[in-house]
């Protein structure tokens, strides 16, 4: 796939399976998340951090809509509140969004949170254990406010926790992104010896 | 300083030898309801006769303790004990479902009317054995487990934890603790990485099967450890537990201990069984000061024992002396006095003389 705008710079296109997006600024914090998903999984990366235009945003919900219509997106940190705009403005492009350490949402972002209770696909927002108590409210608002939605909580990690263990969010992504809402029941065997 | 009476609940039949652990064969269903209404009553008189805390512990498999789950005990506890708290000291919580410890907790809490006091311990090293976890786990499981039981208490919506040990997909507990922003936790500061954790996590520190020196030296670690993070503990964040045995007069004290100690095992708990342990302290259970964390529980001499503050034995004014000793070295501001032996009636004036002629008086301990 080519880059889809002259401001959005693809960073990585590999693997095979279900495509996931991956939509985060120019610093690739997610290498190692990508590396662990990409035996299942499409994974594609845009570094999206220039492409705030009507055009831009045209032009990656473009190349996102080709991958499929079940296409699963992860947003970074930087880029989570303009990624859940899109999701609630393209739910049939955008059918599942998955959110590393988003920004505890304050009075500053009432309209947005407003609109959250529209949001239509699934949303699973991961937050750093070490600081789960820091602005806790502003990070219950996601779980609160978006109706399909989970907050989890990635033991002895922080905002940073897709470099600090990166087979952790892999697999809390992995489960999420391939049955979505069913990722609440485990499918893992309990069995030790047939 | 405040007192609680803490009995580890041994089992009242025929002598069972020593090991660990043991067969069920020699069982008597009776001997064990004897003696669990023994031990509830005792806890009911001491909560009469003044006692601040109650205290239960977890073991398994072995006349040692009949109590391989506290949170029953603490259950029954709230309905016969109704003024002082009531601690668990602890769970043993790496060898448990954390979410299942939050949801006892918070029952009990509420059973309670916000009297629990929440010990989380790594336990035994047998303990290990009782549900086949790796005792090389033992202390990531433990930090996990307590971070995942305080997010549990503390999260008011549902959350997934995506864990190294514990993995789940949604927690959301009912019961919810009554106490805010939550009971008193505590744990075992016996080896220099939990004196480390306790402060970093600003958790109560408890001290068990030890000795005064050696908790001493860990109660400085943890108050510096604790300056380093920010805050300074209180008194009422050190517990000691030690064997009392309270009597009228000094030598009837240690005649009537004496006597019962000859029919007791001889070897601690976690002793008991030294090919197990052996096996265990290979695993790198014990942390950087192993042979330090062995030899504290290796039998002693009762002089020995008195000495270096293990046992407190005496009259009601030689056990004030040996609990001011203690007060004064350690910093401790409770004490948990250990039960060694249900001598029937013979324990039941020791509690009464404690209540009426040592609480009194310890409770001015500043």
């Amino acid at each position: 796939m080519n880059a889809p705008h002259k401001h959005i710079r693809m960073l990585e296109d590999a693997g095979q399976g279900m495509p996931v997006v991956f939509l985060q600024s120019s610093e690739p914090t997610a290498a190692k998340v990508i590396e662990a998903l990409k035996p299942n999984f499409h994974v594609v990366t845009f570094d999206i951090s220039a492409a705030g235009t009507a055009d831009g945003e045209s032009g990656l919900l473009s190349a996102i809509a080709k991958l499929g219509t079940s296409v699963g997106v992860v947003a970074s940190s930087a880029m989570a509140t303009r990624v859940l705009k899109l999701a609630l403005a393209h739910p049939d492009i955008i059918n599942a969004l998955a959110l590393i350490s988003p920004p505890p949402l304050t009075a500053a972002d009432k309209e947005l949170t407003a609109e959250l209770v529209n949001m239509k696909p699934p949303v699973l927002a991961l937050f750093g254990s070490r600081d789960a108590v820091d602005n806790a409210e502003g990070k219950r608002v996601y779980r609160q406010t978006i109706p399909k939605s989970h907050m989890m909580f990635v033991y002895d990690t922080d905002g940073a926790m897709a470099e600090q263990r990166p087979e952790a969010v892999a697999a809390a992504l992995r489960d999420f992104m391939v049955v979505r809402e069913g990722f609440l029941v485990t499918t893992k065997s309990g069995k030790i010896y047939p | 300083m405040k007192a609680a009476l803490f009995s580890p609940m041994r089992y009242n039949g025929p002598s069972a030898g020593e090991g660990w652990p043991i067969a069920g064969s020699i069982y008597s269903a009776e001997a064990a309801e004897q003696s669990m209404n023994s031990y509830l009553h005792q806890f009911k008189l001491a909560d009469e006769v003044g006692f601040d805390w109650v205290t239960v512990a977890e073991h398994h498999y072995a006349p040692f303790s009949l109590n391989p789950n506290p949170m029953v005990t603490a259950g029954a506890l709230t309905q016969v004990v109704k003024r002082a708290k009531i601690a668990l000291l602890g769970a043993t919580i790496p060898i448990l479902n954390p979410v299942r410890v939050a949801e006892e907790f918070a029952m009990i809490d509420t059973l309670s009317g916000g009297r629990v006091i929440a010990g989380m311990l790594r336990g035994t090293p047998n303990e290990y054995v009782t549900y086949n976890i790796n005792p090389a786990e033992s202390r990531e499981r433990f930090e996990e487990a307590l971070n995942l039981i305080k997010t549990a208490w503390r999260e008011t919506e549902p959350f997934a934890w995506q864990g190294r040990y514990y993995d789940y997909r949604t927690v959301s507990i009912w019961p919810r603790p009554m106490q805010k922003p939550s009971p008193q936790i505590f744990m075992s500061g016996s080896s220099p990485e939990s004196c480390e954790f306790a402060a970093k996590n600003r958790v109560s520190l408890g001290f068990a099967f030890t000795n005064v020196p050696q908790a001493q030296k860990s109660a400085v670690m943890y108050r510096e450890y604790a300056e380093k993070f920010g805050w300074k503990p209180t008194q009422d964040d050190i517990v000691y537990r030690v064997v009392v045995h309270c009597a009228d007069t000094d030598d009837l004290a240690i005649e009537q201990f004496t006597n019962a100690s000859k029919n007791a095992p001889r070897t601690s708990l976690t002793m008991a069984n030294r090919d197990l342990e052996g096996a265990v302290a290979t695993s790198g259970y014990y942390g950087r000061d192993k042979e330090a964390q062995r030899q504290r529980l290796m039998g002693k001499g009762l002089q020995e024992r008195i000495d270096t503050g293990q046992v407190v034995i005496g009259s009601p004014d030689t056990v004030v002396k040996q609990l001011e000793r203690i007060h004064r070295d350690l910093g401790a501001g409770i004490v948990d006095m250990t039960l060694a032996h249900d001598l029937g009636e013979t324990t039941l004036h020791g509690i009464e003389l404690l209540g009426e002629k040592v609480l009194p008086r310890i409770r001015q301990f500043q």
